[in-house]
């Protein structure tokens, strides 16, 4: 099999042979419409699929036997997600295990010796990612919030704002990329942690918006007004019951931006000009480099992460008005 | 005590009137009951003079407070007291934070919490302070959304069906209630109803609304 369209334009724009770049902007452009040309055939998809749910929920049948099917479903994403959780326990073992051969099923001995060694700078790169990804977090929910609140009654801005901050995800990231590259290294931002932060937000924002638009134009509009005609107005308002009766999905959003923040490696490089280092960079260098029990702590690391980002926002947000029933959840 | 005047008022939908131009002064302590079929406007009636209208919606007309002309003027500005069908407790404030939420800061805070203290022991609710309002009954919530209101010392009230919700038993007993308060207080109310029995009880003039788009 050849490599993917993505990975041959990599390939161009990183040859050495300059008359190749023309060709790679060429295959950008073709990755472009691709992606456009796959987005018009899910619209597509979707259509049909809708004309064959309405049949199906118009039809009468009363779809008793549809439970088994789901149950099967719920076990095989259980399944998944113990996969995921048992590799990362993997991970942090092979970290302190030298030597781990095939057929055996745990290591020799442990050794924490790698780790401690590490440790310097597996802190400075945790140091780093945990910085980029709190800004981010602040970064995309300040950004949405604002919209939130200045357009709330607005329909037709909040679909257009919502198509724009999807596009990160939308477009091939590689041509993206190089669109966004071009215009920091114009404005001579490369290699900033503020041009990585604000990339970073970028590609966080559309996760950010999907949760927290959708939670807050479900707040019921007359609750806002009761508050407005009872006397509170602008800060007040938002911060005595927009923000409490958000608080759930804000902090889950929060969590989310972090975890995307800390999972970024393309554009961490590109926007940082190589010179930021973060766990998803050097667990991506590590895992080049052959050494398998480097790559596992920095792979750790990188899962831990988001992890205690989750586990905090889920914790914050039970003891938040823990013994009040009627905020949304 | 002023009046609630309303000069040639009406809310259009897309440049058409919902209703015809309405003029008309509400008296304080009178409840002015307004009738009407759905979609009518008188939802958005009340919430064009509470200064809430939906951006869909366009409104001309005057609306005063006696000589305080409140078009323009948002929401938090105007003073009018807001009741909907719900009661809309802010359901993360305990019974005696929602209380306080609206009640205008004068005193110390050892005398509001003592004037809240008394305001719930008069709808017999004395020690709710710290309840969850979740916890309520639909009639309480009733009453403590009331007295949040008037807490907020509003110079005139605008009921949307305010007791609805409730069962007959306890309509009949908070309505008694209500309106009670409304003349001890001189407060102009506006009460959108679809029920004859609220008419009678609120023993004040009526309107029927008529719809300008289904004539």
């Amino acid at each position: 099999m050849p490599p993917p369209l993505g990975v041959v334009v990599w390939q161009w724009f990183t040859a050495s042979r300059l008359e190749l770049r023309a060709q790679a902007f060429a295959g950008s452009v073709l990755l472009l419409a691709v992606a456009l040309g796959a987005l018009a055939a899910a619209w597509g998809g979707s259509r049909l699929a809708r004309l064959a749910l309405r049949a199906y929920s118009e039809s009468g049948h009363r779809g008793l036997r549809a439970e088994r099917p789901f149950r099967l479903l719920a076990s095989l994403i259980g399944l998944s997600f113990t996969l995921a959780i048992s590799a990362m326990a993997a991970l942090g073992l092979r970290s302190v295990s030298p030597m781990w051969r095939f057929p055996a099923v745990f290591g020799d001995h442990l050794e924490l010796g790698l780790v401690a060694q590490l440790a310097p700078s597996l802190k400075m790169a945790l140091g780093s990612t945990v910085t980029l990804a709190c800004s981010t977090a602040i970064a995309a929910i300040a950004l949405v919030t604002l919209i939130n609140e200045s357009l709330i009654d607005d329909v037709r801005w909040r679909t257009r704002i919502g198509v724009l901050l999807f596009a990160p995800l939308l477009l091939p990231q590689l041509a993206f990329l190089f669109g966004l590259q071009s215009l920091l290294v114009r404005l001579q931002l490369d290699g900033t942690w503020a041009a990585v932060g604000w990339e970073h937000t970028l590609f966080a924002l559309p996760y950010v918006w999907g949760l927290l638009a959708a939670a807050r134009a479900q707040l019921d509009p007359r609750l806002i007004m009761t508050a407005r005609t009872l006397g509170a107005g602008g800060l007040r308002l938002w911060w005595a019951v927009t923000l409490p009766l958000l608080l759930r999905p804000t902090l889950l959003a929060g969590a989310v931006a972090f975890g995307v923040s800390a999972a970024l490696y393309l554009p961490t490089l590109f926007a940082g000009a190589g010179r930021v280092m973060t766990v998803a960079t050097e667990a991506t260098s590590a895992a080049s480099s052959g050494n398998l029990r480097l790559a596992a702590a920095y792979g750790a690391a990188q899962a831990l992460a988001p992890l205690t980002a989750l586990l905090f926002a889920a914790l914050i947000g039970r003891a938040a008005f823990s013994g009040r029933q009627g905020v949304p959840r | 005590m002023s009046q609630l005047i309303l000069e040639q008022v009406t809310v259009s939908l897309a440049r058409r009137p919902l209703f015809a131009p309405l003029t008309l002064v509400v008296e304080p302590g009178v409840v002015l009951s307004v009738l009407g079929a759905n979609g009518a406007g008188k939802s958005s009636l009340l919430a064009h003079l509470a200064g809430a209208l939906p951006p869909a919606l366009e409104a001309v007309g005057r609306v005063r407070m006696g000589e305080e002309a409140l078009d323009g003027q948002p929401p938090e500005q105007r003073r009018l007291g807001i009741l909907f069908q719900d009661d809309l407790l802010f359901p993360h404030l305990s019974v005696g934070g929602n209380l306080s939420f609206g009640s205008r800061p004068r005193g110390a805070r050892a005398a509001r919490r003592e004037a809240i203290a008394h305001s719930l022991e008069s709808i017999g609710l004395a020690g709710f302070e710290a309840r969850d309002p979740a916890t309520l009954s639909g009639g309480q919530r009733a009453r403590v959304a009331l007295l949040r209101v008037l807490l907020s010392e509003p110079r005139a009230l605008l009921m949307d069906e305010p007791f609805g919700q409730l069962d007959a038993v306890t309509r009949a007993q908070t309505r008694e209630w209500v309106f009670g308060e409304v003349r001890r207080r001189g407060l102009p109310t506006l009460l959108v109803t679809h029920d004859r029995e609220d008419v009678a009880a609120a023993a004040g003039p009526s309107l029927v609304l008529q719809s300008c788009l289904q004539a």
